[in-house]
């Protein structure tokens, strides 16, 4: 009697397991497939929606009345320099994808003011303005060689010393920024021109 | 000592679950579209000048951001040729007289640098420095208001520099899109 009791029980244990085998093996399965479904599908979306922003150049400006009455993303500072106005322009709005989603704010010398201890109270006020009436999430900061705020490049020895000077100030910046504004994302960039042949080449670093 | 050992195992926990909170992005955002650290772009400039001889003043507002650059570089074609200042409410820092001196410190700046003859300000309606189009009361009473504060920035502006040429817009958004208008 034990024997066919331990037998029966074995056997039952069998089959449970195997169909607890199975089971989980289908679940996987089933949660496999609608999670690759899931995820295909929002590409393809995220694809679509991209190339579709990205080809039509013109602004849908009637969802500013509906979507999105008094909210954008981002705030980007930047110099008023002319010679890097079509470069900058360029990076926003095709580079990084953000076409009339962004606050744009010209200062000469960018992040001077910001970084003066006289002023600063004043020009974190005005971008507060931004932060409170757009609800901005997110920052870039742009800054470029030969700077007319800082007094051109012959304020500086030499290249490197330039740069060291300027990723310097732009890390303080955006410190400063996140002690004032603790929920933005800073994003810092360095723009240099370089001649080529006919073509001018802008290269902006992404200051880490 | 059991009870007091667990007590210190669960404080730690809970600290070091606070750190984890505190570092973990919170924030809905997507990530920049950026593949690389470096983004080069190349531009093939043809009329290419030395110098500039113009400034534009407006303001940071989203909804005007790309229009204002579509109509400055196309309309009044000066693509690639001009200093850009701006400001929250553009015109009501230089009307306004606690931001006036930065402002003005900045134009001069400017013109030194630069050498600016020409300045072109532009002002929008429904703007948030004012407090957007409620705080007038009327449409009429808006355009009267911003014309009257354009005309003062003008004035203000050739008082210290005589030799500038002022252009003063105004702007309106309509759902068809942006319309521009002289004042």
């Amino acid at each position: 009697m034990a024997a066919l009791r331990m037998d029966r029980s074995w056997r039952m244990k069998q089959i449970f397991s195997k169909n607890l085998l199975i089971k989980i093996a289908l679940l996987f399965v089933v949660t496999g497939f609608s999670i690759a479904s899931n995820i295909l599908a929002s590409d393809e979306m995220d694809e679509q929606a991209k190339s579709e922003t990205r080809r039509s150049s013109k602004i849908n400006y009637s969802s500013f009345f509906k979507e999105k009455p008094k909210w954008c993303s981002t705030m980007v500072i930047n110099c008023s320099d002319f010679r890097f106005s079509e470069a900058t322009q360029e990076l926003i709005n095709n580079t990084l994808g953000l076409k009339g989603d962004y606050d744009y704010f010209a200062v000469p010398g960018s992040i001077r003011n910001m970084l003066d201890k006289s002023t600063r109270k004043l020009v974190l006020d005005t971008f507060g303005i931004s932060v409170r009436l757009h609800n901005v999430k997110r920052v870039v900061i742009i800054a470029h060689q030969d700077c007319v705020g800082y007094g051109g490049s012959k304020v500086f020895n030499s290249e490197i010393n330039e740069y060291e000077t300027m990723t310097k100030d732009l890390k303080k910046a955006r410190s400063l920024m996140k002690f004032r504004f603790r929920h933005l994302q800073v994003y810092l960039f360095y723009g240099t021109v370089k001649n080529n042949g006919n073509n001018r080449v802008y290269r902006f670093e992404q200051v880490l | 000592m059991g009870k007091k050992l667990i007590a210190v195992c669960l404080s730690v926990v809970l600290l070091f679950t606070a750190f984890l909170g505190c570092a973990r992005n919170k924030s809905s955002l997507p990530e920049l579209p950026l593949h690389d650290r470096v983004s080069e772009i190349t531009l093939n400039p043809v009329d290419e000048r030395a110098d500039c001889d113009t400034l534009v003043f407006s303001c940071i507002d989203y909804r005007f951001a790309f229009a204002n650059q579509e109509f400055i570089n196309e309309t009044l074609g000066l693509k690639n040729n001009y200093n850009h200042i701006s400001v929250p409410g553009s015109i009501y820092n230089l009307v306004n007289p606690k931001t006036q001196e930065l402002i003005i410190g900045k134009v001069t700046n400017l013109v030194n640098f630069h050498l600016i003859k020409h300045v072109v300000i532009i002002a929008h309606k429904d703007c948030g420095a004012y407090g957007g189009s409620s705080a007038f009361g009327s449409k009429f009473a808006e355009q009267e208001y911003l014309s009257a504060d354009l005309r003062k920035a003008r004035d203000i502006l050739i008082e210290k520099y005589p030799i500038l040429k002022v252009d003063l817009y105004l702007e309106e958004l309509t759902p068809s899109g942006v319309v521009f208008e002289k004042v």
